[in-house]
């Protein structure tokens, strides 16, 4: 398990004075409170974790973009007023134990003034002491320092543990931050690293294998061979191009996306455009729907099919019809029939008459007309019932083409809707700003449009090209075959592939299970924390839908279960089954219909409850044969009681202790009051930030 | 019914209609799999009289198994209505018939639908789905 020591400061950023805050948790008392007013660096001191660990970004920063460095920003415009080659420095330094060890690295940063402006080093070191108090040497390689602290607390795991304001919207948006922030944190606590590491081994071992096939066929005088192998690698290089350029477009994507919902709402804030914004949101939400509801039906459409070959049939049921009738042959007459007339001992026909020439020959060709066992009838029954179905397949393609025709016809005349409602919004009347704001949508809308179709045909390009890969491979086999050597590498490329496989499937599987198993944890934290809960609210993880994996999204149950009687009961559960989905995939598309926007404090809610999630799913014990592993981190927070009331307030603040081993807990006084009765029983230490009133600095009390 | 004298028996395809036929089935979903494109081929066949004989086989045929009851009779009506005598249901001719009949009724569905092989982007799939309909409802052959 890590637990957080101590943290100190020199110079750094508001923390100019030297000053080390002490975090003595124990036990039951496993909250270090740190009080610190607004704007007294409590989201500072959050992210010198991050710089003392791992360096940080600080232009990455929403408002701190003006001072995009470490040094105490009096100190940095000293030096920068001051003469060349004046320097200074700054230092966070962090100490923390892991598994018996005590680890301290510190990150020191040196600043010098030079005429083109003013450049810094960093040095970064750290000393571990044993169980038996004995020190290590200052170890200070960079990349040495990096693979170590990478094994304790890996990079990514540091969004989930730490919390600040901003982050904590960012990870209820629908954005690409908040999907990354929530696809980082679930890789890594399910040991995605691990499989990545593997999956990289064995590219490399393909890779090997490659390049050993193309010296070898270099050397041989067949030129066909090296035509092969260059063919299949240069293919191979092409769908890598493509495959990155796909994922380039599905950003581009992802932040037009992003950018077109900040219009929208800067569009409705704007009284001039508001009404018609609302409008027009309204009208793209039933064409969502109605798209989604197209998707369906089209699907109904082509599972009801399977008979359809019954309605082209008409014509060779009236030839079987038509042929058995011509042929006069009573239904059921067989031929031991015939022969019992022409062999009988009588020697005359059932009617009594003697039975001619002719007519013999026409009894002797009926006989080789009809087989042993007459099936004329069974023939004509077989038409009836193959009749019936062919009315029955009739109906429902009737009834299922209707319900396309009528989605069709709503979605053309939603998308009417809109485009007049779009001209208004640009009508007279408007501000330049909302005009300016339309005209930006607009592009951007066609940009996505564009990146799309660019995406579909790439996708065409490398299908087309791995098929090519196929022909090529399946030659190089063949010729392959006479040379020992050639053969080898050919194999060892083909198992590499297969494990690749294997392994890819294992990573799903896995991470199947992870999230299945963080959903429900999921769903027991917001039970604990949330007041909305028990008015039918719900949180999910996206996990099968591609375009929303890893989207935190709310929904009511009252309105999930409408949804999941009325697909019941109009087939389309039916239609899933019968398309392979499982009841897990089942579930999410439900929730994906009827998913709901969040407030602010419900944002604030719903990350608490991820927060919790990702932290009990981490802390679980699991057998020793189980691939993954646990890990012991500690819950990093600021301010996560603002915005909250009533009963949301009550039921999170009394459960924070339950978070994490070891909770950091960063709010200011007026917050502390609304919930020191549920905090102050599970504090282990305080520390109180002053903030130094008309200077940019902050002191410990 | 359908008089199964060899439950084993593969529905044999021409090698030449094997990248439409898995285009059809796999990519486009217009049809659920390739027993069902051969059905809809050998109907729209006999329906034209397109009795064409393959020539070239592909390497991977149908297993009758993957046909329902339903349809096997389908296989059966065919190769009577084709013959004209019911000792044909006896012989494995009429799966030979059914081929025929499918081999040459391919085309000209693809044709109907109006898939296009060359360009496939240019193929809408519920645009296809309701030539499909059309072809089914209104009889067009």
């Amino acid at each position: 398990m890590m637990k957080l020591l101590q943290i100190s400061y020199h110079n750094y950023r508001c923390f100019q004075d030297d000053m080390t805050l002490k975090f003595n948790t124990t036990g039951d008392k496993n909250i270090a409170l740190v009080i610190a007013p607004n704007g007294g660096g409590k989201t500072e001191m959050l992210f010198s974790f991050w710089y003392v660990l791992y360096d940080f970004d600080f232009s990455s920063l929403k408002e701190k973009k003006a001072t995009p460095y470490a040094l105490n920003a009096q100190s940095y415009l000293k030096l920068k007023n001051g003469e060349n080659n004046d320097t200074d420095n700054c230092y966070v330094t962090l100490s923390f134990e892991n598994d018996g060890k005590i680890y301290t690295i510190s990150r020191k940063e040196i600043y010098t003034k030079k005429s083109s402006g003013i450049v810094s080093e960093q040095l970064v070191t750290l000393i571990t002491r044993d169980r038996n108090n004995s020190k290590s040497l200052p170890l200070s390689d960079k990349d040495a320092i990096y693979r170590i602290i990478e094994r304790i607390i890996p990079k990514k795991i540091l969004h989930g543990i730490i919390f600040d304001g901003e982050r904590m919207k960012e990870l209820s948006k629908v954005g690409v931050e908040s999907r990354d922030a929530i696809q980082g944190i679930i890789q890594d606590i399910t040991n995605e690293e691990l499989y990545e590491m593997c999956k990289t081994e064995l590219e490399e071992i393909k890779k090997k294998a490659k390049k050993d096939q193309t010296k070898y066929a270099s050397s041989m005088p067949s030129c066909s061979l090296n035509e092969l192998i260059s063919n299949i690698s240069s293919l191979e290089e092409k769908n890598k191009i493509l495959t990155t350029e796909i994922e380039i477009n599905k950003g581009i994507i992802e932040s037009n996306t992003n950018r077109i919902r900040e219009i929208e709402v800067e569009l409705r804030n704007d009284e001039s455009s508001r009404e018609n914004e609302i409008k027009r949101e309204g009208y793209k939400k039933q064409l969502d729907s109605a798209n989604k509801r197209l998707e369906n039906e089209v699907d109904n459409f082509y599972h009801a099919l399977d008979n359809g070959y019954l309605l082209l049939c008409d014509k060779l049921f009236n030839d079987i019809e038509s042929r058995i009738k011509s042929e006069d042959i009573p239904d059921d007459l067989t031929v031991k029939a015939v022969e019992s007339i022409l062999h009988g001992k009588s020697g005359k026909c059932i009617c009594g008459h003697d039975i001619h020439e002719c007519e013999r020959e026409i009894l002797l060709d009926l006989i080789k007309k009809l087989p042993p066992d007459n099936i004329n009838s069974t023939i004509l029954q077989m038409c009836k019932g193959s009749k019936h179905a062919e009315a029955d397949a009739e109906r429902n393609l009737k009834l299922f083409f209707k319900n396309i025709r009528e989605t069709e016809k709503e979605i053309e005349e939603l998308k009417a809707q809109i485009t007049e409602v779009s001209a208004r919004i640009i009508g007279e009347g408007v501000s330049a700003r909302v005009k300016e704001l339309e005209k930006e949508r607009a592009d951007l809308t066609y940009v996505k449009r564009r990146a799309a179709e660019d995406n579909i045909s790439k996708d065409v390009a490398i299908k087309n090209n791995k098929k090519d890969i196929a022909e090529y491979s399946k030659q190089r086999d063949n010729l392959s075959k006479n040379s020992k050597d050639l053969n080898f590498y050919v194999t060892k490329e083909r198992i590499a592939e297969h494990f690749l496989e294997a392994l890819v499937s294992l990573d799903e599987a896995n991470s199947k299970k992870a999230l299945l198993n963080i959903n429900e944890k999921l769903d027991k934290a917001y039970m604990n924390i949330s007041e909305d809960y028990t008015r039918g609210r719900r949180i999910y993880i996206v996990q099968f839908d591609e375009k929303s994996k890893y989207r935190l999204i709310s929904y009511y149950q009252s309105q999930y279960d409408e949804r999941f009687q009325s697909a019941l009961k109009s087939g389309l559960l039916e239609t899933f089954k019968i398309k392979g989905l499982s009841s897990e995939e089942i579930h999410e598309k439900i929730i994906l219909e009827v998913a709901t926007s969040n407030s602010t404090g419900q944002s604030k809610i719903n990350t608490l409850a991820f927060a919790k999630a990702i932290l009990d799913y981490s802390n679980e014990e699991r057998d020793e044969n189980s691939f993954e592993i646990t890990k012991n981190y500690p819950f990093m927070i600021d301010s996560p009681f603002t915005e909250l009331s009533g009963d949301n307030l009550f039921f999170s603040s009394r459960a924070l202790h339950t978070f994490a081993r070891q909770i950091i807990l960063m709010v200011s006084a007026k917050s502390l009051e609304t919930v020191e009765q549920n905090i102050k029983p599970f504090v282990g230490s305080i520390n109180k930030l002053r903030k130094i009133e008309g200077e940019s600095r902050s002191v410990l009390e | 019914m359908a008089l199964d004298i060899n439950i084993n028996y593969r529905i044999k395809r021409n090698a030449d209609q094997e990248d439409a036929m898995r285009y059809l089935a796999n990519e486009l979903k217009v049809f659920k799999d390739y027993a069902h494109i051969l059905l809809a081929s050998a109907i729209v066949g006999y329906n034209n009289g397109l009795y064409v004989e393959i020539e070239n086989y592909a390497s991977d045929a149908v297993q009758l198994t993957f046909f329902t009851e339903r349809e096997r009779d389908l296989i059966d009506f065919i190769a009577y209505a084709h013959k004209k005598e019911q000792a044909v249901l006896n012989s494995e001719e009429k799966f030979t018939i059914f081929e025929s009949y499918a081999n040459g009724g391919f085309d000209l569905l693809l044709n109907r639908l109006g898939v296009n092989m060359d360009d496939k982007s240019k193929n809408d799939r519920i645009l296809i789905l309701k030539k499909v309909y059309q072809l089914l409802l209104l009889g067009v052959n």
